[in-house]
């Protein structure tokens, strides 16, 4: 959520009343949810069912400019949110087509659990009632984490763009360096719970650094040590201008165009710089991997 | 949220609930008296104060309408319910009804438990003990009667 999100929010739930609209929404919800059959709800059950309907006003109110929607009823809100939910459901479905069939040319174990995972999600996904659940495990990390203040949904929808952005970027690299430089930096990554885009894009960025080819995934030890000693030089705005500018060079390169994949590796130069600071005293030892020489 | 109108609003919304609720309870008299059985507004009013410490007891919240007169009116022609100890038999029963809706896992309806705890009831000769105990097993057994005996209906309909 972003700021003005944040205070239009802000602004209805001070409204006059709006806790016991709420109140009355959750009654109905409650209601419908034990279908009249029963009079009372766990604790939990009735906090999850009010943590959804507040999930759906918030989706409502995300990026909506019209007065009417401030103006809004709880019950208004809730109805536009579920139908802002459904929205994403559907958009969700297309993005994890997209991910499945953008899957890289390396194995790992936790990247096709997750994959069956979310397929599970949106088989029992339950906007309804509870819109802000995850009904799945995510295991697969990835190498930027969504926030875990997203719920529902939207932590759905996001986690796969993120995905599809890393999948992308490792479907323009060649199955055999990929496996290679992964074998070389991780051991047994098709079994271990491990990104695989991390390692692949920093191996990338220290190529572009280098003067080397990105797709390569190639630098020798003396490259790496004394591309090491000029980053370090740098002031922190400097070595990020140096990062990101490798990182744009990678990306033409590798004919990366989308603006989501080229911000996303721009990113993943940039998480380099603490550990850049911090390999200071102790060596350049896992920064920028590379394929192993060649014999 | 939370601002002083709003809190306001909040404790009144509390307030004509808590007084629909007291109004129902009462309203029950017109039937138990029937049976020899009537709340006093006092003993209606003690009787909420328990409602809410057993709701709180067994983690649960109503928020629409109350189980408690339905169990009025599920246990007042009971013959084992006497009046110097309807209101603290009430209670009791109320204590039972959320302990076993937990137990139960939510999967009785307030219906069903009741006519199970009634039996029960009944069957101890007005044993809220004997209520308390129930076995999950039995009461389950209420609902599969239940269905057995809404497959019969439907069977003899098709006949």
């Amino acid at each position: 959520m972003n700021s003005a999100n944040d205070r239009r929010i802000a602004a209805i739930s001070d409204r006059v009343g709006f806790e016991a609209e709420v109140m009355k929404l959750l009654s109905e919800r409650a209601e419908r949810y034990e279908m009249g059959d029963a009079s009372s709800l766990r604790t939990e059950t009735a906090e999850a069912l009010l943590t959804g309907v507040l999930f759906c006003m918030q989706l409502a109110l995300t990026d909506a400019e019209d007065a009417d929607t401030h103006s809004a009823s709880a019950g208004v809100l809730f109805e536009r949110g579920l139908a802002e939910a459904a929205r994403q459901v559907k958009r969700g479905r297309l993005l994890l087509y997209q991910a499945k069939t953008g899957r890289p040319g390396v194995e790992n174990r936790g990247l096709r659990d997750t994959l069956e995972a979310l397929s599970t999600f949106f088989a029992k996904y339950d906007p309804d009632f509870f819109a802000h659940r995850i009904p799945c495990d995510i295991d697969y990390p990835l190498c930027h984490p969504v926030s875990e203040e997203l719920l529902g949904i939207s932590y759905i929808n996001t986690y796969l763009r993120r995905l599809i952005a890393e999948n992308a970027f490792l479907k323009k690299l060649s199955p055999v360096r990929l496996r290679s430089l992964l074998r070389s930096y991780l051991g047994d990554y098709e079994e271990l719970l491990v990104n695989l885009y991390a390692p692949a894009a920093e191996a990338a960025i220290g190529c572009a650094l280098a003067g080397r080819d990105p797709a390569g995934l190639y630098v020798s030890q003396t490259e790496r040590e004394k591309l090491f000693d000029s980053l370090r030089e740098n002031s922190d705005d400097a070595l990020a201008c140096v990062l990101t500018d490798a990182a744009d060079s990678v990306c033409r390169a590798l004919s990366i165009g989308g603006a989501a994949e080229r911000d996303y590796l721009r990113r993943a130069a940039l998480d380099t710089i603490p550990r850049i600071r911090a390999a200071a005293d102790d060596g350049a030892a896992g920064l920028f991997p590379s394929l192993p020489a060649p014999v | 949220m939370g601002t002083e109108t709003e809190e306001t609003t909040l404790l009144s919304v509390e307030r004509s609930k808590r007084n629909e609720l007291l109004a129902a309870v009462q309203s029950q008299n017109e039937v138990s008296a029937r049976f020899g059985l009537t709340l006093s507004p006092a003993a209606a009013e003690r009787l909420l104060k328990k409602r809410a410490e057993a709701l709180m007891d067994t983690g649960r919240v109503e928020l629409s309408r109350s189980a408690l007169p339905a169990l009025i009116d599920a246990f007042c022609d009971s013959p084992y319910l006497m009046q110097e100890e309807y209101e603290e038999t009430l209670a009791e029963l109320l204590d039972a009804f959320y302990s076993l809706k937990n137990e139960s896992r939510d999967q009785l309806s307030d219906d069903e438990l009741l006519q199970g705890m009634r039996a029960a009831f009944d069957a101890s000769g007005g044993s809220t003990d004997a209520v308390i105990g129930m076995q999950m097993e039995r009461l389950l057994g209420v609902r599969s009667l239940a269905e057995e005996r809404g497959d019969d209906e439907e069977r003899e309909n098709d006949e």
